[in-house]
């Protein structure tokens, strides 16, 4: 094993998928707040 | 005497799809949709004071149970005044929820049916805080009323109608709420049972003193327990007063009128977000865990979901290394391959097509809306149970795949692994959540789920990748790059 750790590039990668995160975090939000004000009882 | 319920002009409009019948009408309204508005409830205004028990009454589809829902904060009205202990009911406030219930008849029981009856009952104590000495103070008097003694140890989807409508309203009254609401309580319960419920209703209403508003189509269920009565009909009040002098107000109007439609698909409902203020860290975290606890606890009743659970995580990738190891013997780099494909796919698998969107399909979305919690603790204490039971079962298997295919285990590489892998799993969730999500358009959200896994199949890897693993760092005798996609496909 002759790993040579990069620790800026580490970061990066997980810095994207924080960001990824977070984008369909707010995705969730905006989804489930039009949803609800959508949402209609099924079946009476 | 204090109000507890005030209505004032209350009114509901739906907009509901028509058309014609026939092949030619369906694929018309394929893109031309016709809609009527359908009015449920219109001006209605009432006000109940506690420790009444009033009935509400009128033929099918005169608004009754849209102005409970209402009442129950399940549904946002189109207009009007609604107070009911002070709170707009669809506010949702915990505080709210926790002192009132909805009980259907047609729907006595929502959540999962896995659970026994005693479970499901410690589990109610848990989300609306009860204290055991009135947890255990109120089920004696359940048990005794509603004679559930033989039931506490059963499983809930192996009772009969009866013992289900029993069972439902032992769940809803062992936080003892201040305000019942009855659908239609004694729905297709045989005669001796519909006595057994009325003299519970009354008894009830007479030990605790709970305002109760039910609803019901046997007059006698009305006149055995309500001394007055609301009667609507086509969304307005036709009468409010006592039930002996009804037949003096209107003696034109006959009470047992022949229904001719059913109730309408609701649609059009306005709804407000379900998380407000009112919940502190620590509630939350103890909900997550009720919630996960309850999942974990419905799978041990349920061994063929735990098999083809792990079968269809395992079976793929293994089947893979197998082939892959025959047909490239010298390449050593596919085993760790595999193992870390099975890692993955372990680790980020998300069920929320199964939990979520069947919940708005089947119409126990309502009765997740009446539990005083965020909603989204359901799935995501599904998925974080799928997860724990992976790390219970999954994790050794993949440690046995790992030796047996004698990959080389670098600690460095699996402690880089991890946050990257959890990091996926909640994105993982993200993304078929908001798939999932679409079921409040589509009512079914199995067919946009699975489009959603065939977009990270074919978009996944390009889009959303973050390589965790600079090219420089070995994981077998070569240099190689390693990234984790969204999905569980990786690239070597």
């Amino acid at each position: 094993m002759s790993a040579s750790l990069d620790s800026a590039q580490i970061l990066i990668g997980y810095g994207w998928q924080v960001l990824w995160i977070l984008l369909f975090g707010l995705l969730v939000m905006f989804a489930w707040r039009a949803g609800l004000r959508r949402y209609t009882a099924i079946g009476g | 005497m204090v109000s507890v319920i005030n209505v004032k002009d209350l009114t509901m409009v739906y907009q509901v799809p028509m058309r014609e019948a026939g092949l030619q009408a369906a694929l018309v309204s394929l893109f031309r949709r016709t809609y009527r508005e359908i009015r449920a409830v219109q001006g209605v205004s009432f006000a109940l004071e506690a420790g009444e028990v009033v009935g509400f009454i009128g033929p099918n589809g005169a608004g009754k149970t849209t102005t409970l829902k209402i009442l129950s904060g399940i549904l946002h009205p189109t207009g009007g005044l609604v107070s009911v202990l002070g709170f707009t009911p669809w506010h949702r406030e915990p505080a709210f929820l926790k002192i009132i219930a909805l009980i259907r008849g047609s729907q006595p029981i929502g959540g999962p049916s896995e659970l026994t009856v005693l479970d499901s009952l410690r589990f109610q104590q848990l989300i609306y805080e009860v204290s055991d000495a009135t947890f255990q103070e109120s089920l004696a008097m359940l048990v005794e009323m509603l004679n559930l003694e033989p039931l506490l140890k059963r499983q809930i989807r192996a009772l009969s109608l009866g013992e289900r409508m029993r069972c439902g309203l032992a769940l809803s009254l062992i936080y003892q709420p201040r305000i019942l609401f009855l659908d239609e309580p004694t729905l297709g319960l045989d005669v001796t049972a519909v006595q057994m419920m009325r003299r519970f209703i009354s008894a009830y209403s007479r030990q605790t003193g709970a305002t109760i508003l039910l609803t019901s189509h046997y007059m006698a269920d009305v006149e055995m327990l309500c001394k007055r009565i609301v009667l609507i009909d086509q969304g307005t009040v036709k009468y409010d007063g006592v039930l002996e002098e009804l037949s003096a107000t209107l003696s034109s109007y006959k009470l047992l009128k022949v229904a001719i439609a059913d109730e309408t698909t609701l649609s059009g409902a306005r709804h407000r977000s379900g998380l407000r203020g009112g919940y502190c860290m620590r509630r939350v975290l103890l909900l997550l865990f009720i919630s996960t606890q309850r999942e974990i606890l419905q799978w041990l009743a349920w061994r063929a979901f735990l098999l083809t659970l792990m079968i269809n995580q395992a079976v793929g990738p293994l089947i893979g290394l197998a082939v892959w190891s025959v047909a490239l013997p010298s390449n050593t780099r596919i085993t760790t391959y595999y193992v870390a494909l099975l890692a993955v796919q372990l680790m980020t698998v998300s069920y929320e097509n199964h939990t979520f969107s069947n919940a708005i399909y089947d119409g126990t979305f309502s009765q997740a809306l009446l539990k005083p919690q965020p909603v989204v603790l359901g799935p995501l204490g599904t998925n974080i149970a799928i997860r724990l039971w992976h790390l219970l079962f999954g994790l050794p298997l993949l440690i046995l795949v790992g030796l047996v295919a004698r990959t080389t285990w670098d600690v460095r590489l699996i402690f880089l692994a991890l946050p990257a892998l959890l990091f996926a799993a909640i994105l993982r969730f993200l993304f078929t959540y908001v798939f999932a999500l679409s079921a409040f358009w589509t009512e079914q959200a199995h067919g946009i789920v699975g489009l959603s896994e065939t977009l990270i199949f074919l978009l996944g890897g390009r889009l959303l990748r973050s390589s965790f693993f600079p090219p420089a760092f070995a994981i077998s005798e070569k240099p190689c790059r390693f990234e984790l996609y969204l999905d569980s496909r990786q690239r070597l």
